[in-house]
């Protein structure tokens, strides 16, 4: 692990999470892109350091060979991200032509609900007389 | 982008290096077990192609670079790849684990054929019906393609 | 064992299939659940009397060790029968009692449940199992008592009743897993025969474990609920009342009150304190009500009182007369109130001030309530005054106060015990309209399922062997020593005999009503009525509970997505960085990296942080891209030319994919940011955690040995020398093919959504 690696990381957290914070659909997505850089970069990181490539036979020039396990997941992470995002994008373009924004709006229902006013059914005094069935 | 269309020269480039992109994708699936690349490289490579294609002639030109609709190679793919699997299974291996066979062609050499390699052209399959279902429908344009993306 | 539940979830299903065709009959169907419990626990009476508990274990999540275990020693088989012989007798009332109505057989169908419920509850030996059988009472006497769902007075009687056992019943469940914890199992009978350590997490499992049973089982202050369930219709109260549900928490401060006062010695005084202040309160109300259901459902109050101080208290004479009492409870409880049912359907009130002559029109009736109504009220020569005389024996060992509060609660039940017969058979009070019945009562159900349980309290009281046997061998089996108590018609000079004539001579001096007597009685009353009751404070406490309810829903949900993701990423922060803080080690400092590092993530942060400036949209997947192809810079770097060329290529797909979905939104983001520094605050709190996390991780990071093994592997297992590419294929292989199936099922995704929109698009030109 680099402390310039890491830096890089925390950036592109904080920066993704600011992004994915905002309403418009097509920033949430952007956003998440750079938090799932940040974690593959942060999955590399366990790694050696600057590393010759983890196939055997190869002349890495002295450098440490690097971790495989650690390349094999990001590799799997980037190419699913890939397949996340474009389905996100396929989402914010039908939110789009639904809604006529690309922004989400506030959910009416539950803004509602969180200005109701319920008011209960109390137990009456104990004083019936009913007729059974 | 669609100002770059219609230029008879700019197709036939693309064309021209299309071709050899394609064929660079198919090595890279092939080396990719000895060497850096893999099906999910050299199927994105071949996206790539496809999406050259697209700047070049649009849809069309897409149609004629790779004749077949995504959804055939994506089934196709999954399939292989799971199929493999339950290959190996049959082999006496667990599921997925990869054998071998080693013998020797005249003029080549020793040649070994990993049972992974189908695995990996299933995957390799996938990537491409990825890359050209999203081109395909996504890259869809009214004004050149008035007809739908098949 | 478990067949017996099923038999219930059987017959309820077998009505709800029927529900169509079987009209009242139903609750015959629903009859053969307490039935076959009946004959199952008669045919096994022997064998568990003698000390072999039935013991069954049935694996449920064996990979969890979630066992469903059920176990019947002699305390959990006096239930079983009390809860058995007052369900036959109530469910075979209530096909008479009810008419054919097309919601008849939905009730009888949750009645059946309810009642399989409670068996689960008495039957289980696992603590999970007994909560969830515990909250299927709650939730099916919801249903019952609410079946006159017309009516606002059953709704809020029945969200009362499942608010307060609701709620008490998940203080019980946090009070288990604590008691499970420090005991280290779940199992009754490991936690009996070996206690937890005192320690304060027990103190609380206790504390909450008896909060359960004190709302369940009607307990001051909680004890509110109960009156209002009589709103059930009756042969539900009934059940409800004498057998079931109330007796649920008595049930389980018996199982556990013996390890309760070894662990914690505050538990008796609380349990006694408790069982006391409701003895008295109940009957105090019971004496001033003038409906007779009503009546009745304060006297069960006051007797829950009583039931609970003396089976909660651990000690094996209190528990051997609690017991004793438990029997006799049911007996006269089950009957009377199908009595004030029979009264109900044939003069069609229960107001005690218009029924009028019913003791001649309705002959059977009256000699069933005269004997139901002595055996409450403790009269001699009915099984209610040999088992009080059993209770007040166990008491009189105790301090003074006890028997004297105890025989106080006695009096009162002696007069409201009168106040009901009198009012139930006697003439109507002046300047009321007389009631009386429209039809005598034919020899059927009505008459013979009340009557049957009466005289066996009468049957017992002279016979009290036949219970003997079954109360020694239930205190033995949760005290674990014999009480050496008796059950005798005639005790002798004893202590308490005179208690026992005390309470019946004062309570007959106040049924007789001297004016004196009457007056005191009503300056009391004025008394105490200014007094808070639990009714009114439960009055007063829903609404502020709702309003509660709203306003942390409106904190909670308040319909903005930002503020859910801020929630949720402030959540994932805080529990691990809580977790940590406090015992950090050391952190190692990491290397500061090659000069190659340090440009390349100049250019990444500078792009990601313009991103957050730029308003065009196509310079933004610019700007994506920069960060896309820095990271592949990086992974070269690292040592991954498979990652650097897949990330190139995805990156390069990626901005083709933005720029073909971005071109038909508008062309520049138009958000009026707002709120922009809590958001700056967030992103800078998730930064930070990603950076100190990064160098936590890096200070625990040891050696690699998948790592190691997998380079060792690939050539000789899997012929390959690129290993990344080994693993994606072969070791890992399985991963790699539900990643693939994630990318078809993207895809499909993508086609699914975007081409009705773009279709949608193109229409509108």
């Amino acid at each position: 692990m680099s402390l310039a690696g890491l830096l890089i990381a925390a950036v592109l957290f904080a920066v993704g999470t600011y992004l994915v914070l905002q309403r418009m659909l097509s920033r949430v997505i952007i956003g998440l892109g750079l938090m799932s850089h940040g974690a593959n970069l942060l999955i590399m990181l366990s790694g050696p350091g600057p590393a010759q490539p983890p196939v055997i036979g190869a002349d890495g020039g002295g450098l440490p060979v690097a971790d495989p396990l650690p390349q094999a997941m990001v590799l799997t992470a980037i190419v699913i991200t890939f397949g996340i995002t474009a389905f996100l994008l396929a989402l914010a373009l039908r939110s789009y032509v639904l809604t006529g924004s690309d922004a989400v709006e506030d959910d009416i229902e539950d803004r509602r609900i969180s200005r109701a006013k319920h008011t209960a059914e109390v137990t009456p005094p104990l004083e019936v007389h009913e007729v059974a069935e | 982008m669609s100002s770059l269309r219609g230029s008879a020269i700019l197709e036939a480039g693309v064309i021209t290096v299309s071709g050899p992109l394609l064929v660079f994708s198919v090595y890279l699936l092939f080396a990719g077990h000895n060497q850096p690349g893999g099906g999910f490289a050299g199927g994105l490579v071949a996206g790539i192609a496809l999406l050259l294609a697209w700047v070049a002639g649009g849809m069309e030109t897409v149609r004629r670079v790779v004749p077949i609709r995504a959804g055939v190679l994506l089934g196709f793919g999954l399939t292989l790849a799971a199929i493999s699997g339950f290959a190996s299974m049959f082999a006496g291996l667990g599921f997925l684990e990869s054998g071998y066979l080693e013998f020797s062609v005249p003029g080549v050499g020793k040649v070994k054929v990993v049972s992974a390699l189908a695995f990996d052209m299933g995957v390799y399959l996938v990537i491409v019906g990825m890359a050209l279902g999203l081109v395909r429908v996504l890259g869809e344009d009214e004004t050149l393609d008035a007809e739908a993306a098949s | 064992m478990a067949g017996l539940l099923v038999i219930h979830i059987a017959a309820a299903l077998a009505i709800l299939w029927w529900r169509g065709r079987v009209g009242r009959r139903a609750f015959l169907v629903g009859s053969v659940g307490p039935l076959a419990v009946l004959v199952w626990a008669i045919f096994q009476a022997s064998g568990i009397s003698a000390g072999t508990p039935y013991v069954q274990r049935i694996g449920w999540v064996p990979s969890l060790d979630l066992t469903f275990d059920l176990r019947v020693d002699a305390y959990s088989l006096a239930y079983l029968l009390v809860i058995a012989g007052a369900g036959v007798a109530i469910f075979i009332y209530a096909a008479r009692y009810f008419s054919d109505g097309s919601r008849v057989p939905t009730f009888a169908a949750t009645m059946t449940i309810f009642a399989g419920a409670m068996v689960g509850i008495v039957v289980s030996d696992h603590l999970l199992s007994i909560f969830v059988f515990w909250e299927l009472t709650t939730i099916t006497s919801y249903l019952l008592i609410g079946y006159d769902d017309h009516k606002a007075q059953a709704r809020s009687a029945a969200l009362h009743a499942a608010l307060i056992t609701g709620a008490g019943g998940l203080a019980m469940l946090g009070g288990f897993v604590l008691l499970a914890d420090a005991a280290g199992s779940y199992l009754i009978s490991d936690i009996v025969s070996q206690p937890p350590a005192a320690s304060t997490a027990v103190t609380v499992a206790w504390l909450l474990i008896l909060l359960g049973a004190v709302t369940k089982s009607a307990q001051f202050p909680f004890h509110a609920w109960l009156p209002g369930a009589m709103s059930a219709p009756t042969p539900a109260s009934a059940f409800l009342h004498s057998a079931t549900m109330v007796k649920a928490g008595i049930f389980l401060v018996g199982r556990l009150g013996a390890t309760a006062t070894a662990t914690a010695d505050w538990w008796q005084p609380v349990i006694l304190v408790v069982g006391f202040i409701t003895m008295v309160i109940g009957g105090w109300r019971a004496l001033r009500q003038t409906d007779l259901k009503l009546l009745l459902a304060f006297g069960t109050v006051s007797q829950l009182g009583f039931l609970f101080l003396l089976i909660g208290s651990g000690s094996a004479k209190l528990v051997f007369g609690g017991l004793a009492l438990l029997v006799a409870h049911a007996l006269f409880k089950a009957a009377l109130f199908m009595v004030v049912g029979t009264i109900d359907h044939q003069a069609g009130t229960r107001d005690i001030r218009r029924l009028s002559g019913l003791r001649r029109s309705m002959p059977g009736t009256f000699w069933t309530a005269v004997a139901a109504a002595a055996s409450m009220a403790a009269v001699p020569l009915t099984y209610g005054f040999v088992a009080k005389e059993a209770a007040f024996d166990g008491l009189v060992g105790k301090e003074t106060t006890m028997i004297a509060a105890a025989a106080a609660a006695s009096i009162l039940t002696v007069v409201y015990s009168a106040r009901f017969l009198i009012g139930a058979f006697g003439p109507h009070e002046p300047g009321q309209e007389p009631a009386g019945p429209e039809a005598p009562v034919a020899r059927s159900a009505l008459l013979w399922s009340p009557l049957v349980l009466a005289g066996a309290g009468i049957v017992l009281g002279f016979a009290p062997r036949l219970v003997l046997g079954l109360v020694d061998n239930a205190t033995v089996a949760v005290t674990g020593v014999a009480a050496a108590g008796k059950l005798v018609l005639w005790p002798g000079l004893v202590p308490a005999l005179g208690w026992s004539a005390l309470s019946l001579a004062v309570g007959a001096v106040l049924v007789a009503r001297p004016p004196r007597v009457d007056a005191a009685v009503g300056a009391v009353g004025t008394l105490a009525d200014k007094l808070p009751t639990g009714e009114g404070t439960y009055r007063r406490a829903l609404p502020a509970l709702l309003t509660f309810a709203d306003r942390s829903s409106g904190i909670l949900q308040n319909g903005s997505l930002p503020a859910y993701i801020a929630i949720i990423v402030l959540v994932a922060v805080a529990l691990p960085a809580a977790a940590v803080v406090g015992d950090l080690p050391p952190l190692t400092r990491p290397p500061g990296g090659i000069a190659l590092e340090w440009m390349l993530g100049a250019l990444i942060v500078g792009a990601a942080i313009s991103l957050v400036f730029v308003r065009r949209r196509f310079a933004v997947v610019i700007l994506l891209g920069g960060v896309g192809y820095g990271i592949a810079g990086l992974y070269a770097i690292l040592g991954g030319p498979d990652l650097s060329l897949t990330q190139l290529l995805v990156e390069t797909l990626a901005i083709a994919l933005f720029a073909f979905v971005l071109r038909h939104l508008p062309g520049t983001f138009n958000e009026a940011v707002t709120a922009r520094i809590p958001r700056i605050v967030v992103a800078l709190t998730v930064g930070s955690f990603v950076f100190a996390g990064g160098l936590l991780a890096n200070t625990f990071r040891g050696g690699r040995a998948v790592a190691d093994s997998y380079l060792a592997q690939a050539v000789p297992e899997a012929a390959g020398s690129n290993v990344v590419n080994v693993i994606l294929v072969d070791f890992r292989g399985f991963d790699t093919l539900g990643e693939i199936t994630v990318l078809v099922a993207a895809t499909l995704g993508v086609a699914g959504l975007a081409v009705p929109a773009l279709r949608m698009l193109r229409r509108e030109g």
